[in-house]
């Protein structure tokens, strides 16, 4: 601990000194590298591609690469500038597509949107795909394996993603501070050695075979080549809300501060390599970046230690998308753009499915344009231009509408920024159009189509959902109705007894798939009758046959909930992956009208051999998970009070405060007769906060349980599945490991 | 030529220093210390670690958690506020209404504090809206 931080602690409560409030404001250290790894990291290819494009003229091209760098650092200039107006202006986060739907409309948010989707499953596929690069370089006998190393980065990025790793602040700074260092370093000798006369470059001899003139064209395709340095500039605006108080500030200069490092680094790479005679074509094996450390450092450790924190920050780029990905699709599915879970705050649902769908279009793209950064490049870019005009046009009508202190100097510097990124839109375009772009410029529209398909999807079901008549409110709470489900007579199958047995159901059976399970059923509850299931045909079938036999003997308010007892043995996704049938089964019986899923795991290293898991536990603690009111919440909460719970609360979490008050409001006057917890998410991981606030009740499935019941949407059409349920099915994962955690999925069906 | 080498290092000596410090702080610390910045800018604020019982005393911290009871009779709020030193439960009876109490909003409470279930509470106290330190 530092000494002003012990000073503090002698001294808490005592009103800090300015001094020391400073102290708490600087998280931008750490905010830098979370959001500005992916700007930083285009160094290490933007110079390469702009060299690239002017080789095709042949050697003598290459001495317009400082005029065109300088360009591309002025825009970069011009759009950090821009920017810093936006993060000012909107302290909660102003992505492109917030600042162009608030002030422009729905079709240019949705353009803007999508737009920067797709750049960021652009910005994976590149990222990894340069990273690759650095470590070739490096190791040139590697170059045979770029597409599965590329594709490995990925799904290790997406791993670590999906298995909701923190952002911690060593994770992100020693690579990006490392690798800023390092380009420093490495700057600053070659500067010290072109004092006394440069060193040459390996390829400064490579005979270029030029095919195109130098034109007026190739210059500006040169320079559009070289706009990939301002990629990602967007994800410190759209991510405002993370940094430390006052945010706006940090933000802004966070935003200089990456400005600063990126043009500097960008000149200074482009200077050594024009100086050094670097020439680069498709051939070449060594990045330039790569060229220019090997010119300076020999092959010396410098050398490798510049390509692998080359490599380690362009694998974090990647991670940046994986972060603004989920981040932009959640704004949009909370607005019903984009798929929704049943939850409103969208996060670890949107999430995890983001994190998927990224994973496999970038991975598609890496495949299909095999690992190729010169081709991969072609697609890049359009959607940030597309982003930063809209979203730099609608800050000029913001200001002209707001019209606050200096509203015409922010309106003509946004103005400058809009005009000149739609200019270099236009360039993109036209530069790029045929060799990829044509790709991303009509994928932008089928995009804005489907996000507009599934708005109207999604209003129609709200209606739904709020419709009176369906309302269950005024209904008497059904009976409940059990069916256990046995695979196997073990000590999971014993604690679905004695949950059972808590319940005091109307109707209780068990179905086994094997006669020899009735005998030892039999000895552990003698009271439950046991059937096994007429033999032929799948598992789900059989049983759903049976449930319908069932159901049609009972009372349409009732409940039929089909225990499923597991054993678990190790923590984690994998034994998850490991038994699908049972997984596919409990997610076809969520199809099935009138019946619920109650998940009754236990942990290998739970069973405790001297306990009789057939007890009643003697306090069962329900938590409904609420998303707000409406029917499916409803049910849900019936649901609850069928099951004899110790008490029953009703839980939500908080990500949008706007929405949770009206949450909160709704709720008092909905006439529910249970108390609702809102719970902050400070860290918007609802899957660790729901684990936190599920730990007070000590769950530890003996004489303690925790039933968790979860309202889940299922719409008729197959398609239109995918639109829901994807939250409940995170968090049931994260629950099941979980000791004295039950999961209760309350199927609500939608008519399409 | 040599100083221009040479500048970029000045620009990262303070910079690495405090980065030093912060990794090493959890989201969670620094999230505190944060709060507890915060509110020590709340004139007349007290701090909730060092609230004494029984004082009429003055306490400003961000709304982390919020029970509704809507049940006839015993109808009730309870809004859960942080401040990075400890934490307090605001209980105001027979409300039907947030009018502006929602999660993350900085608010400032005025009352004497009791202790339920070992854990500080303030019943039907004044309260204030202020911006908090992370939703503004």
């Amino acid at each position: 601990m530092g000494v002003t931080a012990a000073v503090k602690r002698i001294f808490v409560g005592r009103p800090m000194s300015s001094g020391e409030l400073e102290h708490t404001l600087l998280p931008k250290v750490i905010a830098l590298p979370v959001f500005a790894s992916d700007p930083l990291s285009s160094v290490t290819y933007a110079t390469q591609e702009v060299l690239l494009v002017l080789g095709t003229a042949g050697v003598a091209a290459l001495s317009l690469t400082m005029p065109i760098a300088v360009a591309v650092a002025a825009l970069l200039a011009i759009v950090v500038t821009s920017y810093r107006q936006t993060v000012r202006a909107y302290p909660t986060g102003g992505g492109a597509y917030i600042v162009a739907r608030e002030n422009l409309g729905m079709y240019p948010g949705l353009f803007a949107g999508g737009a920067l989707l797709i750049d960021y499953i652009l910005t994976v596929a590149v990222s990894t795909v340069a990273g690759v690069d650095a470590i070739v370089s490096a190791a040139p006998n590697l170059d045979h394996l770029r597409i599965p190393m590329a594709i490995g980065f990925v799904v290790f990025v997406a791993l670590i993603n999906l298995r909701g790793v923190k952002e911690s602040g060593v994770f992100f700074a020693i690579p990006t501070y490392g690798f800023v260092l390092s380009i420093y370093f490495m700057l600053a000798s070659g500067v010290i050695k072109c004092l006394g006369g440069c060193p040459i470059a390996e390829s400064a001899s490579m005979e270029l075979h030029p095919h195109t003139t130098l034109s007026f064209f190739l210059i500006l395709k040169a320079f559009s080549a070289g706009t990939t340095a301002l990629t990602g500039v967007e994800a410190i605006s759209d991510g405002v809300a993370a940094f430390r108080y006052p945010q706006s500030r940090n933000a802004a200069t966070t935003l200089a501060v990456m400005g600063v490092f990126s043009i500097s680094m960008f000149l200074g790479i482009s200077w050594l390599a024009n100086s050094m005679g670097v020439v680069f074509s498709e051939e070449s094996e060594r990045t330039v970046v790569a060229q220019i450390a090997h010119a300076i450092f020999g092959g010396g450790p410098m050398f490798y230690l510049v390509q692998v924190m080359s490599a380690a920050i362009l694998v974090l780029a990647a991670n940046t998308a994986f972060q603004d990905f989920p981040r932009l699709s959640s704004i949009l599915a909370r607005d019903r753009f984009m798929p929704r879970q049943f939850s409103n705050r969208g996060d670890r649902l949107v999430f995890s499915n983001g994190v998927v769908i990224l994973t496999l279009l970038s991975c598609a793209l890496i495949v299909i344009f095999k690992a190729e950064l010169n081709r991969l490049i072609q697609l890049y870019l359009v959607g940030v231009f597309i982003s930063f005009t809209f979203s730099q046009s609608g800050m000029v009508l913001r200001w002209r509408k707001v019209k606050g202190p200096h509203w015409k100097r922010s309106a003509v510097i946004n103005g400058v920024g809009g005009t000149v990124t739609g200019v270099v839109l236009f360039v993109v375009i036209g530069t790029k159009f045929l060799e990829g772009a044509w790709i991303v410029v009509s994928a932008i529209p089928l995009l804005v189509f489907f996000m507009r398909s599934v708005h109207k999807h999604y209003e129609d079901l709200h209606m739904q959902l709020e419709h009176p008549d369906r309302l269950p409110a005024d209904r008497r709470p059904g009976n409940h109705h059990l069916v256990i489900l046995v695979p196997k007579v073990d000590a999971a199958a014993a604690r679905a007894i004695g949950y059972a047995r808590s319940i005091r159901p109307r109707g209780i059976t068990a179905v086994t798939l094997e006669d020899t399970n009735h005998a030892p059923w039999r000895r552990m509850a003698q009271e439950i009758p046991i059937v096994t299931l007429p033999k032929g045909g799948r598992v789900a079938t059989r049983l759903k046959k049976y449930l319908r036999e069932q159901r049609s003997t009972m009372d349409p308010n009732d409940f039929l909930t089909v225990l499923i007892p597991e054993v678990l043995g190790s923590t984690g996704l994998l034994e998850i992956i490991r038994r699908p049938g049972l997984h596919r089964l409990k997610a076809s019986l969520l199809g099935e009208r009138g019946v619920q899923v109650l998940d009754i795991p236990i942990l290998k290293d739970e069973i405790d051999p001297t306990f009789d898991e057939t007890q009643e536990p003697a306090r069962n603690y329900a938590v409904v998970l609420v998303s707000g009111v409406h029917n499916g919440t409803l049910q849900a909460i019936e649901y609850a009070e069928t099951l004899r719970a110790t008490n029953i609360r009703a839980l939500s979490f908080g990500l949008d405060p706007a929405q949770t008050m009206a949450l909160g409001n709704e709720w008092l006057s909905s006439g529910i007769q249970h108390p609702l917890e809102i719970e902050d998410s400070p860290f918007r991981d609802i899957g660790v906060s729901l684990l936190h606030y599920l730990r007070q009740f000590k769950a530890n499935g003996k004489d303690r349980i925790v039933t968790v019941v979860i309202p889940e949407f299922v719409v008729s059409k197959k398609r239109h599945q995918i639109l829901h349920n994807q939250t409940a099915l995170t968090i049931k994962r994260r629950l099941l490991f979980e000791p004295g955690i039950m999961t209760a999925s309350v199927p609500y069906h939608l008519e399409d | 030529m040599w100083a221009r080498a040479i500048l970029p290092y000045f620009i990262l000596v303070p910079f690495a220093r405090k980065l030093l410090k912060q990794v090493s702080a959890t989201p969670q610390e620094t999230r505190a210390e944060n709060l507890r910045a915060w509110a020590s800018t709340i004139e007349g604020a007290v701090p909730i670690a060092e609230v004494e019982p029984r004082c009429r005393c003055r306490v400003a911290g961000v709304v982390q958690n919020l029970r509704l009871d809507p049940r006839e009779g015993h109808g009730s709020i309870e809004a859960t506020i942080i401040d990075g030193t400890g934490q307090m439960v605001a209980k105001w009876l027979g409300r039907s209404s947030l009018s502006g109490i929602t999660l993350g909003v900085g608010l400032v409470i005025e009352g004497t504090p009791g202790t339920t279930d070992g854990e500080a509470m303030v019943l039907n106290p004044e309260y204030r809206l202020v911006s908090g330190p992370e939703h503004g």
